[in-house]
């Protein structure tokens, strides 16, 4: 394997679980809002259930999707099956859950701001988007870990992107071939790799964020 | 004027008020008490912050009174930002013009200009509870609810405070310092078990 071929990998892998996780990102800010501020019936069943969907294996997630994208399956005439696409979707989903709970947690430590700012005269709205802006750096932080189990996956990787060379194949694919192979060295020099690029994305965008 | 209509808040662990009867007008007015005698859950339904299970709150008369009450908490909490931006948020939120003028004002009064640039979490607990009353000032509301506000303060604050308050009318505060109660209130309520007594 080339450096060229890494490089490529490596900025794919970045792409696709960066893609994964703004769009988790997405969806499970406002999700974690509003299971963080609303009381209601079934509120603490829906907590367990992203709890427990915290630690389903990526292959069972990766075996639905490949089932709803297969040719015949259900959404088969999307012709989705081994895209970058498929594997951004599933990784979306195999992150959300994560990215909620994480950002719930966040958000409910900081929920004493809302009743400060509705005792100031502050819309519910307007409290909203100030608990928002004070639990940000955790939401960051949140986001930071939905996009390392993103990229450190393989079960999704493989089922829905089918380690295409130059197409959709990434870092833990990649890994996984090699060993496959018995080239155990280059398994684990990508591996090195792929620890680097999460540490250093997550310090940089951590700084960031605590700036 | 503010009037409290045979007020009930029950929490279900036990505690708060029960049957609150108060009239407060142009005047200060203390309530004192033990710890977790009920004076916080009175405050928080007159701001409107706890909605009680029986009985009412009106403000001149009305149901709806959002902004007219400013509850400053016991335990100061602040915003992630500076301290300028945490006395301007609610000014802006509120859409006053003057925001700025309002915010300097009212930290030159609590004596915290020179901290308007800190971030206000990092800030020692006094620090804290003089932005909180700052933050609540600058609004101007009509009727100032303050908890426990000497709490954190130092001997030289609490005067300056007893001044501040003086100043203005239409202040309800809940303490146990009966000595600032005593200095600054135009009448004292007594509170005990949730339920006022003569």
């Amino acid at each position: 394997m080339t450096p060229l071929e890494i490089a490529e990998i490596s900025l794919r892998s970045i792409a696709i679980s960066g893609t994964a996780s703004i769009i988790a990102a997405v969806i499970s800010i406002p999700l974690s809002l509003f299971l963080c501020l609303r009381d209601f019936k079934g509120k603490n069943l829906i907590l367990e259930i992203l709890n427990s969907m915290v630690s389903l294996p990526t292959v069972v997630i990766g075996l639905l999707l490949y089932y709803l994208l297969t040719r015949t399956g259900p959404l088969g005439f999307l012709d989705l099956m081994y895209t970058p696409i498929a594997m951004v979707i599933g990784q979306a989903i195999l992150i959300i859950p994560l990215m909620t709970i994480f950002m719930e947690r966040a958000l409910d430590s900081r929920k004493d701001v809302v009743e400060v700012a509705i005792s100031l005269g502050a819309s519910n709205s307007q409290a909203a988007h100030r608990l928002f802006l004070d639990s940000l750096p955790g939401i960051i932080s949140s986001v930071l870990v939905g996009f390392n189990r993103a990229i450190g996956e393989l079960g999704v990787a493989l089922m829905l992107g089918g380690n295409i060379k130059g197409f959709t194949r990434v870092m833990t694919t990649a890994i996984a071939l090699e060993v496959s192979k018995g080239e155990f060295e280059l398994g684990i020099s990508l591996g090195f790799i792929l620890v680097c690029i999460s540490l250093l994305l997550t310090s940089a965008i951590s700084r960031m964020a605590r700036r | 004027m503010i009037e409290v209509i045979n007020v009930t808040y029950r929490y279900r662990e036990g505690g708060g008020i029960s049957g609150i009867n108060l009239v407060v007008g142009d005047e200060i007015v203390s309530i004192e008490g033990p710890n977790g005698a009920g004076k916080t859950t009175l405050l928080k339904v007159i701001a409107g912050l706890l909605k009680p299970q029986s009985g009412e709150v009106l403000v001149d008369g009305s149901r709806n009174f959002k902004g007219d009450v400013v509850y400053v908490h016991q335990r100061p909490v602040m915003f992630r930002t500076t301290v300028m931006e945490n006395i301007i948020w609610a000014l802006r939120a509120r859409k006053i013009e003057d925001a700025e003028e309002r915010a300097v004002e009212a930290m030159e009064l609590m004596g915290i200009y020179e901290l308007r640039n800190r971030h206000a979490w990092k800030l020692s607990a006094g620090e804290m509870q003089k932005v909180s009353i700052a933050r609540a000032l600058a609004l101007r509301p009509k009727y100032l609810l303050l908890d426990e506000p000497t709490g954190s303060l130092d001997f030289s604050s609490v005067e300056s405070l007893v001044s501040i308050i003086r100043g203005r009318k239409r202040v309800l505060i809940a303490t146990h310092d009966r000595d600032f109660s005593e200095k600054v209130a135009d009448r004292v309520v007594k509170i005990r078990y949730g339920r006022l007594v003569p």
